[in-house]
């Protein structure tokens, strides 16, 4: 999901901050993945690392439940706990996929206090891609 | 201050390859104000999602379809651009009949009250 930042100057790895500091991050990109079957919230800087992220599975959600918009709305407040804590004030809102998580985890986001300056849905549609898979007969 | 919820297109790449799909895709951003209460938020950007076609499309090619399906699925979408159009002439004829009536206020019947040159 978060695009790779080419290293430059040494190939060591640099620390981005000090050890003993935890970082500030004011701004950040909210990142909401929704499928038919788990919801996927990710917090990222502006620069598009990680800062912190959660699921509806890793909120203990199993099967069919994962889809649900609660488990949305939970995986959403997890996601934005840890970033609130930190001290995260504004955030754009990325939004990809069709499930039923969209607008439960756009409530959550909303109702969390951080300030949000766009949304913007970013859903992938191949310009006559690859062929689907047949129809299902249930 | 922020603009309250209003639509714009975020700087893009100039040279597109799709410049139809970029700009359909233009009108799925939602622009938040400072102190935008929920719904002013969440309902536009919602009615912005679905005017673009997005889930549709998502739910279409989540599976392939035959000929058959491709047929049944144009005609509904036939069906309902004109239940569209429809409507629309609906609002033209309304607009119609409001301007009969102003039409039918002016009472011009009265002969003009000069003198006649031949009698």
């Amino acid at each position: 999901m978060a695009k790779p930042i080419s290293k430059k100057g040494s190939r060591k790895n640099v620390r981005i901050g000090s050890r003993k500091h935890t970082r500030k991050i004011p701004k950040g990109v909210i990142h909401v993945q929704a499928s038919f079957n788990n919801t996927i919230v990710t917090v990222t800087d502006v620069r598009g690392r990680v800062i912190s992220w959660s699921s509806a599975g890793t909120c203990g959600f199993k099967g069919t439940r994962r889809g649900t918009p609660f488990a949305a709305q939970t995986a959403a407040g997890n996601a934005i706990r840890t970033v609130s804590d930190q001290g995260m004030q504004r955030a754009e809102v990325m939004i990809k996929g069709p499930g039923l998580g969209r607008d439960a985890a756009l409530r959550a986001i909303r109702r969390s206090g951080i300030l949000l300056n766009f949304i913007r849905d970013v859903t992938p549609m191949p310009h006559n891609g690859c062929r689907s898979p047949k129809k299902r007969r249930v | 201050m922020q603009p309250a919820a209003t639509l714009t297109s975020l700087p893009r790449p100039p040279s597109s390859p799709s410049r139809q799909r970029e700009r359909e895709r233009e009108r799925e951003v939602i622009v938040v104000g400072e102190d935008e209460p929920e719904d002013r938020i969440i309902n536009p950007f919602k009615k912005e999602v679905l005017k673009a076609g997005v889930l549709q499309e998502c739910k279409r090619r989540r599976f392939s379809e035959n000929k058959d399906d491709k047929i049944k699925r144009k005609a509904r979408k036939a069906s309902r651009r004109n239940q569209k159009r429809a409507w629309g002439q609906n609002k033209h004829d309304s607009e119609k009949k409001k301007k009969d009536v102003a039409d039918d206020d002016i009472d011009d019947w009265e002969l003009p009250h000069v003198g006649i040159p031949y009698t």
